[in-house]
């Protein structure tokens, strides 16, 4: 009987129906659009490590690639590959080449990944091809001969190149025609290009005739970690064997550029299902509020307690599954929506995991079940009496308990951001965030009981700007402060977040040209693409350039001093370093040819002074003594500098990663010859002064950017809460607006009324999130200074914007609420129940 | 098909607020439909107090709505003033509401997120216009709330209640007040209090009033009762008295 009659209810509203229905859905469609974007991009990256590698029990490799000139200062020599062969349990060794060759389209340039967002984040392959490797040939045949080459079909097809035809490969250094005689697949590719030719070509034009980038190598059985240690032992010193399954990890880890996007997006999940929770909640405790008259003529009628609970609960679970099942879908789009932003286009189907399945479907139904209960109780209680007389609001609890529990949250969450800005490292961090996420909790127990005077500030010129409907909305604002509350949590908790990452970006973007402008010492910056580097063929040609007065490089690599190994700079020191010189803690630049200088907080963790004799080893297997002449401050440098001669000294192959160039007279000829004379490098980029402060700056930008655009997302939901709490309130004060409109309200006023009260709820939403934003952004910057962010900028323009949105936001999520009120017959609406 | 033309009663149209002629309204189709009122005619007097009474279904709310302009007539003509309001457009109904005609309705006559005062200034509001000090202090010390006037609806009796929505019609001095059972959800003394007021608005104010009820003891207030059955007007009575409608209601009954 009580089943029939909650499907009858569901049946009979169905305009309460979908508005429930609507909450449900979007608190779903978030989490599920999260989880199918990660899911999806776990396995891109799963897919591509399981197969690149899968093959490879051993590598061997120069020690510790993973600096910024990856793999190309120390190669490993062709001796090493029949070293190996003479070891027991390897199988099949190959040597690997990689190295930068692009694909030349028709129109000139080089052919750009799939997926690419910008120059920067791609890398233009090359290498060679290996039978049985990781790129299996789709057509053609294997490449032969100094001449030919296979590309990945993708590749291929973009620059419009068939098997057969003749194409221009840009290697660095010069262009040269091949003839592509077969494809490879490009489903693994994940934002690169491949060209591949036989493995003398590949020596000779991408690294060094005789060098390999790795070796790698199969087991007749032993097991990886057996055969590295076997394998190990026949190395010389500069190089290393590690796992396969460690080289799968690494280029899983490589793959998955957006880990931390990843991160942040299952972080922001758990925040919409709390949004979420706070809209179905909302909903329901309106719902049943309306129908309070109905439950309790059931009650009257002789259902029992448990009978209405139980019916409120159905039909909380029915509209659960429902919305649920509806999200889900929407979640899908969502997936999509985020690949388009985070990933420059859809780049592959969505992946359905059990995961995001089950955990949509338990989101929705166990979010609504729940948020109804509440609701069903106090449905429960109604008193039969209440369905004879007009006007029972269920009794709502004091806020008392708020006040006591808001306050304390609060006050810990902001002594605990306080003791994070007083420590140091990892533990200070997690303790602002903690504070950070007790604060949160806290004002939104509070926000019901400051809701009152926040609106009634914030709405202060209303009735003297708008006239009684201002006041009137005003007043609807202030008439339910959890209601108030709860709608603007949604929003509140956006833009909370969307303050955080302003403030972060805006502070990391000073930083970082405060940074830029004591360093850039000279007039022209040479940088190459991820994962390239700069060699000494390159260097030579830019300082024979006319107009080039000095040209500097800086090497990067990593040395163990004193059994610490340490990331280093090298290069000309007093050029360098001149920025700094005058800031030196102790000691000068003159290094000599022995000398290193220390960044400070390294020195004194080992307590080294100036005189300090090291011992240094290097990654090419050498060592020797060298003296610390001076150390510096902290200025994001690196730990230590290394002289030039130093650096070279231990480096088989130099490659700088960076190159500094004064020149007589800036003007555009000089720029010119330099184009024209690092015209065969590709890869390289020339920046200016501002140019180099643009290219630092824009991904930060662009990381703000995709954040705050993901943030929007649940801007948006919020707004279609504000909505949904709106069109009930229309519903539930029928009568009400009924009565304005006979004593000589005018359509256009109750439009006015509903959307001034709708810009009232975004407004103390968007207040509340935003200054709780600014806080984080500032403990946050304030915990981090230590890692080079040390300036602090609050972005006015673009929070206010921020608020200035909220109000659009209300005046958006009034409009079908307005309407519906405007067009209420007058008439009908006064006689309504 | 004949119809008995019962003429309107005979009053000096100059003083006139409120006419209707031949006015019909019908609701539902075919089978199913009503006719709620039969081609009635009937005039407001100014400075009088009207009450409309009768049976359920006779058509008295339909009436008072049609007069009002909350509700369109299919047939007829409404005039309030000098305004035919029929042809009006919903911009013109909301203005003549809000600048010409006041309400008090049985019950929820005033907003919740109001206090007192500010429901008995509503209107004037609305349209922008400050109430005339003097008459506004005569009214409110007529409504005898004292320091409750700042308190909010639910916080006042049902009578306190009814007597603020009399203050809220009165205030703005429209050319007419109508009263839609205004005693309806009361007890007899606080009835009686609301009924005093409205009566006061005539004797005093000079207002205009019209009231649908279906209470003898209300009806007694009026200068003139109209009777209305299966929507048309059967009979007026002057200077009723609550046995003397009671009487007449009685036969009715007994006619029926």
């Amino acid at each position: 009987m009580m089943l029939r009659l909650t499907l009858r209810s569901l049946a009979a509203h169905r305009l309460r129906l979908l508005l429930t229905a609507v909450s449900v859905v979007l608190g779903v469609a978030f989490v599920a659009g999260t989880l199918i974007f990660t899911d999806t991009m776990d396995g891109q990256a799963g897919d591509i490590a399981g197969h690149l590698g899968r093959n490879v029990a051993v590598e061997v490799r120069a020690k510790d690639p993973g600096g910024r000139t990856k793999g190309v200062s120390v190669p490993v020599p062709e001796s090493v590959l029949d070293g190996v062969r003479g070891v027991a349990g390897v199988r099949e060794p190959v040597g690997v080449v990689t190295g930068y060759a692009a694909l030349v389209g028709k129109d000139g340039t080089a052919v750009a990944a799939q997926g690419a967002q910008n120059p920067g984040s791609v890398s233009q392959t090359g290498g060679n091809w290996i039978p049985g490797g990781d790129h299996p040939l789709k057509t053609g045949r294997a490449p032969n001969g100094p001449a030919e080459m296979v590309v990945d079909e993708a590749t291929a097809k973009r620059g419009g190149f068939r098997t057969g035809d003749e194409a221009t490969v840009r290697f660095k250094g010069a262009d040269r025609p091949m003839r592509i005689v077969g494809l490879v697949g490009s489903g693994d590719l994940a934002g690169r290009t491949l060209t591949l030719f036989d493995t003398p070509t590949a020596q000779r034009l991408l690294l060094r005739p005789g060098d390999f980038t790795a070796v790698r190598m199969a087991s007749d059985g032993v097991s990886e970690s057996v055969l590295r240690g076997r394998v190990a032992a026949v190395l010389p010193g500069r190089l290393e064997a590690i796992t396969g399954t460690q080289l799968r990890t690494e280029l899983r880890n490589d793959l998955a550029t957006l880990s931390y996007v990843g991160g942040f997006l299952t972080a922001f999940a758990l925040i919409s299902v709390f949004v979420g929770a706070f809209v179905i909640f909302n909903t329901f405790s309106m719902l049943v509020a309306q129908r309070t008259r109905e439950l309790a003529l059931l009650r009257a009628l002789g259902a029992s307690n448990k009978q209405v609970s139980r019916a409120v609960l159905g039909e909380a679970f029915a509209v659960g599954v429902v919305g649920s099942t509806l999200g889900l879908a929407a979640g899908t789009g969502m997936a999509a929506f985020l690949q388009v932003i985070l990933n420059g286009g859809a780049t592959s189907a969505p992946a359905f995991s059990g995961t995001a399945v089950a955990a949509s479907y338990v989101v929705g139904t166990t979010a609504t079940v729940v948020s109804a209960y509440v609701p069903a109780r106090r449905a429960a209680r109604i008193p039969p009496i209440a369905a004879l007389r007009d006007d029972v609001a269920p009794p709502q609890r004091a806020l008392g308990r708020r006040v006591v529990t808001g306050t304390v949250l609060t006050a810990l969450g902001g002594l605990a951001v306080l003791a994070g800005q007083l420590g140091a490292g990892l533990m200070a961090k997690a303790l602002v965030g903690l504070g950070a996420t007790l604060v949160f909790l806290g004002v939104t127990a509070l926000s019901p009981v400051i809701s009152g005077p926040v609106i009634e500030l914030l709405g202060k010129g209303f009735p003297r700007w708008f006239g009684t409907p201002g006041l009137l909305a005003r007043r609807n604002a202030q008439r339910s402060p959890r209601r108030t509350a709860a709608t603007a949590g949604a929003l509140m908790v956006g833009l909370a977040l969307v303050g955080t990452v302003n403030v972060l970006g805006a502070s990391m973007k000073a930083s970082v040209s405060r940074q830029i402008e004591s360093s850039f010492v000279d007039d022209y910056f040479v940088l190459p693409v991820r994962g390239s580097s700069i060699d000494a063929d390159a260097i030579r040609r830019a300082a024979s350039t006319p107009g080039i007065e000095r040209t500097t490089p800086t090497y990067t690599g990593t040395v163990d001093l004193n059994g610490s190994r340490l990331e280093y700079s090298a290069g000309d020191l007093p050029t360098i370093m001149a920025p700094v010189a005058h800031r030196m803690a102790a000691g000068d630049l003159n290094a000599g040819t022995d000398g290193v200088l220390v960044e400070s907080d390294v020195a004194s963790a080992h307590h080294w002074k100036v005189g300090t004799i090291l011992s240094a080893r290097f990654p090419d297997g050498g060592g020797q003594d060298v003296r610390v002449a001076g150390i510096y401050p902290l200025v994001g440098l690196g730990n230590v500098m290394l002289p030039e001669s130093l650096y070279k000294a231990h480096t088989p192959l130099p490659a700088a990663h960076s190159l500094s160039l004064k020149v007589r007279t800036a003007d555009a000829a000089t720029l010119r010859a330099l184009r024209r004379s690092l015209a065969g490098y590709p890869d390289l980029g020339i920046y200016d002064r501002s140019g180099w402060k643009k290219e630092k700056v824009q991904s930060l930008d662009q990381m703000t950017t995709q954040i705050t655009l993901l943030l929007a997302l649940s801007v948006v939901i919020a707004a279609i809460g504000v909505a949904n709490t709106l069109a009930l309130s229309v519903f539930e004060r029928t009568r009400e607006l009924g009565l304005l409109r006979a004593v000589g309200v005018d359509r256009g006023q109750l439009r006015r009324m509903i959307r001034l009260e709708s810009i009232l709820i975004a407004l103390f939403g968007a207040v509340l999130g935003l200054l709780i934003g600014l806080g984080f952004g500032i403990a946050l910057q304030h915990a981090m200074a230590g890692l080079g962010f040390d300036v602090l900028v609050v972005p006015v323009v673009p929070l206010a914007l921020c608020a200035v949105l909220a109000g659009v936001i209300g005046v958006a999520a009034a409009v079908w609420p307005a309407r519906r009120a405007g067009r209420m017959d007058v008439l009908t609406a006064i006689a309504h129940e | 098909m004949t119809r008995e033309l019962r003429p309107a009663p005979a009053v000096d149209a100059s003083n006139v607020v409120a006419r209707a002629t031949a006015l019909c309204k019908s609701y539902g189709v075919g089978e199913a439909r009503v006719v709620a009122l039969d081609r009635v005619d009937v005039a407001v007097r100014a400075g009088e107090l009207t009450a409309i009474m009768g049976p359920s279904g006779s058509g008295k709310s339909t009436l008072m709505h049609c007069l009002a302009g909350l509700d369109s007539a299919d047939g007829g003509e409404i005039w309030i003033g000098d305004t035919e309001i029929t042809a009006l457009d919903d911009r013109e109904l909301t203005r003549l509401r809000r600048d010409r005609i006041g309400f008090v309705f049985q019950a929820f006559n005033l907003v919740p997120t109001l206090t007192a005062l500010e429901n008995i200034t509503l209107p004037l509001d609305i349209a922008g216009r400050r109430p005339e000090p003097g008459w506004f202090t005569r009214v409110v010390d007529a409504v005898g709330l004292g320091d409750r006037l700042g308190h909010r609806p639910s916080e006042l009796s049902g009578g306190q209640q009814q007597r603020v929505a009399c203050a809220r019609a009165l205030v703005a001095r429209p050319r007419i007040v109508f009263a839609d059972e205004p005693t309806g959800n009361l007890d007899s003394r606080a009835g009686a209090e609301v009924l005093d007021l409205m009566r006061l608005g005539v004797d005093t104010f000079g207002q205009t009033i019209v009231m649908v009820t279906h209470d003898p003891v209300a009806a007694s207030y009026a200068d003139r009762v109209l009777f209305l059955a299966d929507g048309r007007v059967v009979e007026e009575m002057a200077d009723p008295s609550a046995e003397k409608v009671l009487e007449r209601m009685k036969r009715a009954e007994g006619a029926r």
